[in-house]
Formats: C-alpha cells, structure tokens, sequence
C-alpha cells in the first residue's frame, strides 16, 4: 500500500510491527493449509529450497510473536497456528484500523478519504466490466442477426 | 396484580397480540435464508409475493389471535367479576405488545413527513410532461435522477440530465421498468415494511427478508421493461450501468424508488438481463426450505383452526393468565 505509507508515514508502525514478511507468511500458509507440523514438513512444503535452520528460526520468531504454538514431541518441535487465517485478517485489520483511527484527528480522516477513494475506484473498475460484458452481448446479437 | 374486567380484556388482547408475533416472527427468522434462496428461483413477482407474506405472516396471525379469538372467547366465556388477578408475565408481555411500536412508528411518520417534502420540493421545481405517453415530471438537474416518488400518488420523476444521457430506446425501456414499480405500488410496500413492528422493542429481526424483498422487486420492474426481449434486456442493461456511473447519490428518500438504489446488486441485476445468470437445479436444501416454509404456514392455520373453538383457546388464556 505505497499510497497509505506516503500519506501516513509513522502511523504505518503499528502496521508494521503486526505484518509478517514474505517468508513468515509463507510459512504461515503451509501452517493454515497443513495444521500441525515440524520444521521439516515445512521446508517440505515451501516452493523454493532453504536451509532447515532458515525455517527453524523462522519458525522460531513466528512463535515468539504469538503466531504459533508448540509442544516438543520427541527430540523435535511441532508447531501449529495459534489464530485461524481468518482470525489474523481480522485481528491485522482492527489493529491497523485502530492504529490510524487513534492517530491525530486527521489521520483517520484521511484514512477515510483513502477508504472512500478505493471504494471509489472499485466501483468505476465494476462498471467498467459490466460496460464490457454488455458490448460483447450486444456484439454476439448483431452476429447472430447478421448470421 | 388486581384489574378490572375491561382492563383484563385489554391487557389478555394485548399479550396474545405479542405472544404469537413473537413466535411467528422467530420461526419466520429461522426459515428466512431459505426462503431468501428458494424465492431466487421464482419468477421475481412471484418471489415478491412469497417474502412479503412471510413478512406479514406473524402481525397477520398475531392480530387475528387477538382480535378474533382471544377478544371474543374473552368475552364470551369469562365471567364478569369486579377485580381479578393478572399474572406478571401476562402484564409483561402486555407492555411489550406495545414497546414494539416505539420505533417503527416514529420511523414511518417521519418517513413519511420526508417522502412528502421531497416530493413537494422536486415537483415544484419540476414541470409535468410526457414521453412516449407515460406521464412524467420533468425536473431540471444538472445529475441524472429517475424515480418513482410518493406513496398513494405515485410520480415517475425524470431530471433533464438523465433524458440527455438515455437513447430513446433505453428512455423508454427506462420509463417502462419505473412504470412497473408504479403500477405494483412499491413505494407502499416500502411503507409496509417500514411500518411492522420490531420483534421485541428495538430489535428487528428479518432484515435479510426485506431486503431480498426490494431486491426482487428491483428485478421484477426489469423483466417488465425487457419483456422477454433480448435486445431490450442489452439496452435496458447498458441504461442501469450508464445511470449508476453518473446518479446523483446525496439526494434520496426512502420512500421513492430510484433506477438503480443499491450497487450492490447492479451487477446481478445487468447478468440476469444479458442472460448469464445460471439457474442451477433444485438442491435438497431448497426441497427441504420448501417444507419447513409450508409447515410453518399450515402450522398457523391449524392452530388458528384450533383456536376457533373458543372454549379451547379460553382455557388457554387461563393458563396464560394465572
């Protein structure tokens, strides 16, 4: 969200200190998508290959950070997510929201002119489709009628 | 508490009135996601027609329990001493016959004290007019606006802006789809739903129900308009789109249809004109909706068939009572 990070700037730390960087996330999803799990089931499942000790530690900091729970099982650690993908959305989203909202009073008024602008943009974007689809409808009739 | 005959007549009326809208209104809760699904595979009138019984369902039967079953075995069957005791519950219920009314009334006056200055206020800048014989009133703004307006008289308003915006093909497919809203009254259907009571003081539930409601009633004026035709579904598509881009969004009222109101269902609304939409087959969650709507309405009818015999519905109004 370059345009936020250049309205807000210090606001965004709160952001920040929630967000996960790429490789957490990853992790995260093989977590969400595969439940409880060791440190090599993980490096099993990342797309590209990285040390066990990359993801030992990764895991390591998600853990730190509430993200994941763990209990040792024999000698290794399974870890398992401690808020469903749903949860973190939500908790990131409210967390985010807040972090603006009770920021000096034209933050979150700027922070609504933004939301209102996506909303803005999101609907010219739709409409745009719809306009698509009907000229093609249109198209496909005349075709037919000519045919 | 100790009351005298009139004041327990009033007081039994008034508990029956708020036990079966309580009742009702919560099996109608329950049934409501289904028959929001079941009443998409209907023609949309026929779907209109399915909800808004739904939605009467419980102050129809609530007020025929009280007005002619517990108001006449009542006065029939119980003797008529100087003071009886009312149970606490009974008196309870009584006064929530009544709370349930204290938001949907002041809501509907002062929907209605808005509707009629909106109107009053657009009609006097506007002129009377017609276009292709359906009788409009003309009004000089810069936005476009189409929409029907008022609720015994309704008014198709039509802003010189949104005349320039239109080809007269979809001018009159335009005028066609407001003409069908102003020929089935949706303005005072508006005010129905407006007006039903709350299920308990200040809580409401069945919003999902009226809002498929308008929904329908939304998709319905379409068909009317397109009458079947695929060309004018297209046109007709191409107006909602082109009015959505461009309607003026600040000045509404709740009591006037506009041409497109929700943009949440513009697109829905333009795939069933172009003839995207999918009708997928019956699942067994429509067949099994389908029977428990039909048994929440047959229950009501026996129980009111019950209940005709008044001595039955006395000695539960004894019950009730004590």
């Amino acid at each position: 969200m370059p345009f936020l990070a250049a309205k807000f700037g210090k606001q965004l730390e709160t952001y920040y200190q929630i967000a996960l960087g790429p490789l957490e996330s990853q992790v995260m999803e093989i977590l969400w998508m595969r439940g409880r799990s060791n440190v090599r089931d993980v490096v099993d499942g990342l797309q590209r290959p990285l040390a066990y000790t990359t993801v030992m530690t990764t895991l390591d900091r998600l853990f730190k950070k509430g993200m994941l729970s763990r209990e040792k099982s024999d000698r290794a650690f399974f870890y398992a997510p401690s808020l469903s993908r749903e949860q973190w959305e939500q908790t990131r989203a409210g967390r985010w929201l807040s972090g603006f909202l009770s920021g000096p009073k034209t933050s979150g008024e700027l922070l609504i002119s933004c939301l209102v602008d996506a909303v803005e943009k999101h609907d010219e974007t739709l409409l745009d489709e719809l306009e698509r689809q009907i000229q093609l409808k249109r198209r496909e009739l005349e075709a037919k009628g000519n045919a | 508490m100790t009351a005298s005959y009139e004041v327990r007549l009033l007081i039994q009326c008034l508990s029956v009135f708020f036990l079966v809208h309580l009742l009702l209104s919560l099996g109608v809760n329950a049934v409501s996601p289904l028959a929001v699904s079941l009443s998409e595979r209907l023609r949309p009138i026929y779907g209109v027609r399915l909800l808004l019984f739904l939605r009467l369902l419980p102050i129809l039967a609530a007020s025929y329990a009280a007005a002619a079953i517990a108001l006449p075995s009542y006065l029939r069957l119980e003797q008529e001493s100087d003071a009886e005791r009312i149970g606490f519950s009974v008196l309870c219920s009584a006064v929530l016959a009544i709370a349930i009314w204290a938001r949907p009334l002041p809501r509907t006056i002062k929907a209605l004290r808005h509707s009629s200055q909106f109107v009053e206020a657009l009609l006097s800048l506007g002129r009377p007019s017609s276009i292709a014989r359906n009788p409009v009133w003309i009004l000089p703004e810069p936005a476009p606006r189409v929409a029907v307006a008022g609720v015994l008289r309704p008014r198709v308003l039509l802003s010189e802006s949104a005349i320039d915006m239109f080809s007269p093909e979809e001018l009159n497919l335009v005028l066609l789809h407001e003409k069908a809203h102003q020929r089935s009254r949706d303005n005072l259907m508006r005010l129905l739903l407006l007006i039903l009571p709350d299920v308990l003081p200040f809580v409401r539930l069945n919003r999902a129900l009226e809002a498929q409601c308008k929904r329908l009633v939304e998709w319905a004026a379409d068909d009317f308009a397109a009458a079947g035709d695929r060309q004018n579904s297209i046109s007709l598509a191409r107006a909602l789109v082109c009015f959505a881009r461009h309607q003026n969004r600040a000045a509404c009222c709740i009591l006037a249809t506009s041409l497109v109101e929700d943009d949440s269902d513009l697109a829905r609304r333009v795939d069933r004109l172009l003839g995207s939409v999918e009708t997928s087959p019956p699942t067994v969650r429509t067949y099994m909706g389908s029977t428990m709507l039909l048994a929440l309405v047959a229950s009501t009818f026996a129980a009111a068939i019950h209940f005709a015999d008044l001595s039955r519905a006395h000695r539960l109004l004894e019950i009730l009572s004590h």
